[in-house]
């Protein structure tokens, strides 16, 4: 018997989602009755590429 | 007319709620225009290029917002700039809005069961925020587009090794047990499993299916460019082991565009040892191109698929049936004039027009797109029609700094208008999407249009026809009858597929080319 992967978990189990970007898709799948975080996101570090290079290579 | 522009710092806000806020500004007194972005380095050239003068020396960064007006005067620009926190104000009263948290990480302590990031974040952002969502153990459902190719690569590897599964990018539709993320309809649970690498062709299947009295199990999207060859179907192989295994499915339907040479066997190979039974659909490909073998069916449209796919599983199609006969069809074409020879279609889903544009090849008719099937036929200029011609209105060209024809129409009405002016054009073919996500209304958005283009075709003594797909069900938001209606009471014959559609267009023009 093959070992079960995330994926055939999120098949088989009810949408529990972490919403980053359009807030109205956490809506939308607030009404469905799936559970659903909003990550209140915003660029990092303004939106600075350079400093998002250094950030990742940090952290 | 004047241009009056705003910088609000550190004030982020997500495209949609900023699109939706443009509108609401652009319908104030005095005000012609309004755009609202985040002052990203491009979306800053975007307002430049279309006029906004002054934009660039705001000194804009990615989290300010920026706010700019066409306006009659100063005066009535400088009412709404004063005024903006007030459209700024989000609807309070849905649960997911009052969230604190601010990273992924405080989501999963906040909810520690998540399985699934659902990511729509500008582009040049996103495969940074799926990288950490896969960190974190997370499947992605990737909405952003302008992912690059070498990033997907990466990210789908990364999945892959750590049994996780990466939906996209420019995944537009999934249904993952019931639940639909992004732009779905609302469908039956059933024993049919979706692989879609195409967005709209996903929701056509799935919507078509429930219809036809079937149901989903789930429908999965892997992203447009997953059945290349520089991807070789990562995440449409992990899904297929996953339908496969999954006791609520029956068969598995996949539809993409051709896949790559390599990647073609490599689907081939898996499919053969699937234990279920597997529908292709390959559109665009010349019919005949993949034969049928052992457990595979092979189909060249929508609609067959959706047919094959519910014998598959047991069941039976059940026939909505509609009022079109020969006869009506002859009545409308003896109301063309000899000069009318044109199919003009514009299209909110990219699927549905080149699954169109393959049903006027297939007639033997040529039609040119800004998305064509065949390249010599990409139309030089995307905003001037060429003979027949189906234009993708979801396209990156109409699409960057303005919103999708699925969620506003405005774009799509301009171009109808446009293509009523021309004496040569017989058939308008449209589409109206229905489902999450989308318009509140966009069979309305486009039925004001739809009457209009026949009054002008009229004013110089000729008929056009105007033709419209609605894909949906009656559990819609929208309410599908009633969208109909509003089509219908427009001048519009309506079909409930896209190939009925497309196929009774051709008929309209048949020897008229």
């Amino acid at each position: 018997m093959e070992s079960e992967t995330a994926i055939d978990k999120l098949l088989a189990t009810p949408v529990a989602a972490i919403n980053l970007g359009v807030e109205d898709f956490a809506d939308n799948l607030e009404s469905q009755g799936a559970w659903v975080v909003h990550v209140n996101w915003t660029p990092p570090a303004g939106g600075d590429p350079e400093i998002i290079a250094i950030l990742d290579k940090i952290l | 007319m004047i241009t009056e522009s705003a910088l609000l710092e550190n004030r982020y806000f997500d495209s949609v709620f900023l699109m939706r806020v443009s509108k609401r500004l652009s319908e104030q007194p005095g005000i012609n225009y309004a755009a609202m972005v985040m002052g990203t380095p491009k979306n800053v050239q975007i307002l430049d290029d279309a006029g906004y003068e002054g934009i660039d020396s705001l000194g804009a960064s990615s989290n300010d917002l920026v706010v700019s007006l066409k306006a009659d005067s100063v005066d009535a620009a400088q009412e709404v700039i004063n005024s903006l926190e007030r459209f700024l104000v989000r609807d309070t009263s849905k649960v997911a809005t009052e969230t604190k948290v601010r990273t992924i990480g405080q989501a999963l302590t906040q909810q520690p069961d998540s399985n699934l990031a659902v990511i729509s974040v500008p582009g040049e952002f996103a495969a940074r925020e799926a990288r950490q969502a896969l960190q974190n153990g997370l499947n992605v459902f990737l909405f952003s587009d302008h992912v690059s190719i070498e990033d997907e690569l990466a990210l789908k590897q990364t999945a892959a090794e750590n049994g996780l599964l990466v939906m996209g990018p420019d995944c537009g539709t999934s249904i993952v047990g019931g639940v639909g993320l992004g732009f779905a309809n609302a469908v039956r649970k059933g024993f049919i499993g979706v692989i879609g690498a195409s967005g709209t062709g996903t929701q056509e299947v799935t919507a078509l299916a429930h219809r036809w009295g079937s149901g989903i199990s789930h429908a999965i999207g892997v992203g447009g460019r997953d059945l290349s060859d520089d991807i070789g179907a990562i995440s449409t192989l992990q899904v297929m082991d996953a339908l496969d295994k999954d006791p609520n499915t029956a068969v598995i339907l996949l539809v993409s565009k051709p896949p790559g040479a390599k990647t073609l066997a490599l689907v081939n190979e898996r499919i053969a040892a699937c234990s279920k039974p597997v529908v292709t659909c390959y559109l665009g490909s010349e019919k005949g191109l993949f034969p049928d073998s052992n457990n595979v069916t092979t189909t060249h449209n929508l609609d067959d698929a959706t047919t094959a796919a519910i014998r598959l599983a047991g069941g039976m199609r059940v026939d909505e049936g509609n009022d079109i006969t020969p006869e009506s069809i002859q009545r409308e074409r003896l109301k063309l004039k000899d000069n009318q020879q044109y199919v003009r279609g514009v299209f909110a889903g990219g699927t549905l027009c080149y699954q169109a544009q393959q049903v006027l090849r297939d007639a033997g008719l040529s039609a040119h797109s800004n998305e064509p099937l065949d390249k010599d036929k990409l139309l030089a200029d995307s905003l001037v029609s060429v003979g027949h011609t189906l234009v993708d209105m979801g396209a990156d060209e109409f699409t960057e700094g303005k919103p999708h024809p699925m969620v506003d129409s405005t774009q799509r009405v301009e171009r109808i208008l446009v293509e009523a002016l021309d004496p040569e054009v017989a058939v308008i073919l449209l589409d109206c999407i229905l489902g999450y996500v989308a318009s509140d209304d966009p069979a309305g958005e486009i039925a004001s249009a739809i009457a209009q283009a026949k009054r002008t075709a009229k004013q110089r003594a000729d008929e056009l026809s105007v033709v419209v797909s609605v894909c949906g069900t009656e559990l819609d938001l929208q309410g599908l009858d009633g969208q109909v209606a509003l089509l219908e009471e427009a001048g519009a014959t309506v079909f409930k597929s896209a190939l009925q559609a497309a196929q009774y267009a051709v008929q309209l023009v048949a020897k008229k080319d």
